[in-house]
């Protein structure tokens, strides 16, 4: 039972933090909670799809196949999350300039289709790849054994951890103050994409298309990696106790254009004011 | 925030999920050491069983070794062993074990993999130390009798968040109820109705927000009690003394053979100052926020009718020619309101439209729906004024109004409160005549069903306030 | 997005790199969700290649935190996973569909 907490949870938290941060993104903006049932719908139906295929994924491309559309996953959910950054980084220096930095949010009409789409495309390419998973694990059980039985209620404790979790950070993001909210979703959405990039980095490693060195560092004895606090930051930001070289190199590429989008945005933002 | 009730269940739930979840997953794991341990305990003893009946049996001395004991067929709880001398030969063995001995001969616990399975053995020396036992139970079957042990206690854990989630809704729907009754109590209300708010059993969050909305509702009640008072003495104080000018300019009028042009020019200015006054008052009593009227069945096309006799004067004197067509129309609205409405058309109609022009005016069914024309072949408003018009005292062409006619700007704002009133569309466009205007209002019908329709003449009808 | 663009000239320069040399092969089997070898031993300093083969119908998922792998393997498949170069020392492994069962070591040896 506690086996299929842990999967079932992993899986389940990392989607939920994505969900939530998105939902109360747009919900600040005012944009109807409505895109996100048919992105969680998609990566309902996109997991099974992806689990249906697995057998086919797995054998393609030289056995290569399965890392190869994890690492295409992975991209497009970073390339949307950063997208979805630089706008919410443009918002808040606009905002800041305006000296209105805690009023209510908005956003034109066009934009606002462009940022639900995106959304839309991080949940729904997000959960279908962490879904496909708990799929796969469900169809190695017996469904008459005892240990699907346990499975199940280790599956629906997983799950409601999850959620429960989700629910509270949504609400959390709601209520927290504009002021503070806007920097702490660029920094989340930085460190999301680095962690991502390092799974991308991890893939490749994996099926030998790149050389490792040797782990830079290891944090185990920091943050051990199956700690509950090390799942949690996996989940979150894919910390990785032990990287290698190639990894940084993925985390710094996929966390500089928002580190240059944000300088760059401070910079305009002074100048502006010294003139 | 969008619901007070969503965000009290999501954040509940989830918190009682947690805190439900995380007992469940620690007691799993407390119970399953506690299993783990009664296990062990379990295979210590069957080593002092092992201790009563093996040496004797080695006595015997018909026994051939290695002994196989014969299968078992148990299948959920497979206890299988070995014995083996001090020297490490096989004395005995259960059906299950292999020939060669399973693990190094050092007491303790461990874990070894046998055949297809994972087992948990125990070596120990015999008792009197010349012989060991290897004890062996498989891996997963103690942890399936294990776990299906402590998932009986775990799942109604998992079953009761669904429950709980069920009740919180409808606790929390009571909780709320004040909320939404108040809500509701004022959402119902009349634009009029101003009395306070009278609720039993408030609850003390509410009784602050009630007591301020009655406060509210109290000063906007006397406000507007004050003001519609003043109407009606205005009403009052300026009709008497216009009527006292208006008689003693007749008489003067009549003294003189020949009226003078002041006396003229004073005749027109009260009668102007009359029509303001009396459009004034009607704007103010049809005003959508006191408007004391009664909605009731009209026959509208009557309602029309009677217009036209009304104005005959006006049409002749200026040599119109009316129109009237239609079908038989009702709608459910206020008599006097309406009346006021169709004298002011007819009555811009006749006073835009040069001598000789024609007037129509019409009613017609459509379906669900009861139009109202009125058509004239006068100047006509430009197109880039036709939202203008309904704001008060705005003129066509400023105070110098083409038709140099009498006016003040106010008969087509009172036109649009009533039709306000009656939440009926009104549109303006182009006279199907060579100029003019068309004014076209939509009401909805009355329904067939509700077939009062009482036979409502306008003079069998006075209401009109003073 | 312009600096994910320039990774690909350095990921197809790391391909190349791979294909150079072919790294030494070790075989590992899942039966009745048992790793057979439970322990392997491989050499320091070198990539290796693991071949790792899935006799059992239902899948299982290698899985690893110190050696950082983590794959799927469908039932009755074979899936490759490249490991290292590793520092000497033990890195143990574990199937997570039958964590119970399928634990595995890898011993890195000079």
């Amino acid at each position: 039972m506690v086996d299929a907490v842990l999967l079932i949870l992993r899986e389940v938290l990392e989607a939920a933090l994505i969900v939530s941060l998105l939902l109360a993104l747009t919900y600040k903006l005012g944009i109807s909670y409505r895109w996100s049932i048919s992105a969680l719908l998609a990566g309902f139906l996109g997991s099974m799809f992806l689990a249906y295929l697995a057998p086919f994924i797995t054998e393609a491309m030289d056995g290569r196949g399965q890392e190869l559309l994890n690492a295409c996953l992975y991209m497009i959910v970073i390339i949307c999350v950063l997208w979805v950054g630089f706008g919410v980084t443009t918002i808040y220096f606009l905002r800041k300039k305006c000296h209105q930095p805690d009023s209510e949010l908005h956003i034109e009409k066009n934009k606002q289709d462009l940022l639900t789409i995106l959304c839309a495309l991080v949940v729904s390419f997000s959960l279908a790849r962490e879904g496909s998973e708990i799929w796969i694990y469900f169809s190695s059980f017996d469904i008459q054994s005892q240990s699907f039985f346990s499975a199940l209620i280790g599956a629906a404790i997983g799950i409601g951890i999850g959620m429960s979790l989700g629910g509270i950070t949504y609400y959390a993001l709601v209520f927290m103050r504009n002021k503070y909210f806007l920097p702490g979703f660029i920094i989340v959405v930085t460190l999301l994409a680095g962690g991502l990039s390092l799974q991308i980095a991890k893939q490749f490693l994996q099926i030998g298309l790149l050389e490792s060195n040797g782990p830079l560092w290891d944090s185990s004895f920091l943050i051990n990696e199956k700690s509950w606090l090390g799942e949690l930051l996996y989940a979150l930001f894919g910390y990785d106790a032990q990287p290698t070289a190639i990894q940084s190199y993925f985390y710094l590429a996929a966390t500089s254009p928002m580190l240059l989008a944000f300088f760059y945005c401070w910079r305009a933002n002074r100048e502006n004011k010294n003139a | 925030m969008k619901s007070i009730r969503g965000f009290l269940i999501i954040v509940l739930l989830a918190i009682v999920t947690l805190a439900n979840f995380a007992a469940a997953v620690r007691g799993y794991l407390g119970s399953m050491d506690e299993a783990e341990r009664l296990f062990n305990q379990r295979l210590l003893q069957q080593v002092d069983l092992l201790n009563y009946t093996l040496p004797a049996f080695q006595s015997n001395p018909a026994t051939q070794f290695p002994f196989v004991f014969p299968e078992h067929d148990l299948d959920e709880t497979a206890f299988e062993f070995q014995w083996i001398s001090h020297e490490g030969v096989l004395l005995a063995r259960s059906a299950a074990m292999p020939e060669e001995i399973v693990s190094p001969l050092e007491s303790g616990f461990k874990t070894i993999n046998i055949g297809h399975y994972r087992w948990h053995a125990l070596v120990a020396p015999s008792a009197d130390k010349l012989s060991w036992y290897i004890l062996a139970e498989r891996d997963d079957q103690r942890y399936r009798l294990a776990e299906s042990m402590i998932l009986k206690a775990v799942y109604p854990m998992v079953l009761s968040i669904p429950v709980v989630g069920i009740i919180l809704w409808f606790v929390l729907g009571i909780g709320l109820k004040p909320i939404t009754n108040l809500a509701r109590e004022l959402s119902q209300r009349e634009a009029t109705d101003l009395r306070p708010i009278v609720q039993h059993n408030v609850p003390i969050e509410l009784v602050k927000l009630t007591h301020s909305a009655n406060e509210l509702l109290r000063r906007l009640d006397a406000s507007f009690l004050r003001e519609k008072r003043f109407s009606g003495d205005a009403a009052h104080e300026l009709r008497t003394p216009i009527a006292a000018l208006k008689i003693h300019c007749d008489n003067l009028m009549k003294e003189q053979v020949v009226p003078s042009d002041s006396v003229i020019k004073l005749h027109e200015g009260i009668e102007r100052m009359n029509y303001l006054v009396e459009q004034i008052l009607l704007l103010n009593r049809t005003a959508p926020d006191h408007f004391m009227g009664h909605f009731g069945p009209v026959n509208l096309t009557q309602l029309v009718k009677k217009v036209i006799v009304e104005h005959s004067h006006a049409i002749e004197a200026k040599h119109h020619q009316i129109q009237f067509e239609g079908d038989e129309c009702w709608i459910s609205g206020d008599h006097t309101g309406l009346e006021t409405m169709l004298n002011n058309l007819l009555g811009n109609a006749i006073k835009y439209t040069d001598n000789g022009g024609i007037i129509s005016m019409n009613t017609w069914q459509r379906e669900k729906q009861v139009v109202l024309e009125v058509m004239d072949s006068g100047v006509g408003i430009l197109e880039d004024q036709y939202d203008r018009v309904f704001d008060r005292f705005y003129r066509t062409g400023g105070d110098r109004h083409s038709s140099r006619t009498p006016g003040c700007g106010l008969g087509l704002s009172i036109v649009k409160q009533v039709v306000d009133l009656h939440a009926a569309q009104i549109e303006l466009t182009k006279s199907r005549f060579d100029s003019g205007l068309l004014v076209i209002i939509k009401f909805t019908a009355l329904q067939e069903s509700d077939d009062k329709k009482i036979s409502i003449h306008g003079g069998d009808y006075n209401e009109r306030e003073a | 997005m312009n600096a994910k663009l320039k990774c690909v000239p350095l990921i197809i320069v790391f391909f190349c790199l791979s294909a150079k040399a072919e790294a030494p092969t070790f075989d590992i089997e899942i039966r009745d969700h048992l790793f057979h070898p439970s322990v392997l031993v491989i050499p320091a300093g070198t990539k290796v290649k693991l071949v790792v083969t899935n006799s059992d119908a239902s899948p299982e998922e290698f899985e690893s935190y110190e050696l950082n792998r983590e794959k799927v393997i469908m039932g009755k498949a074979k899936a490759i996973i490249y490991i290292g170069p590793l520092a000497p020392g033990e890195y143990p492994f574990f199937g997570e569909f039958n964590p119970k069962t399928a634990q595995g070591l890898i011993r890195v040896e000079k």
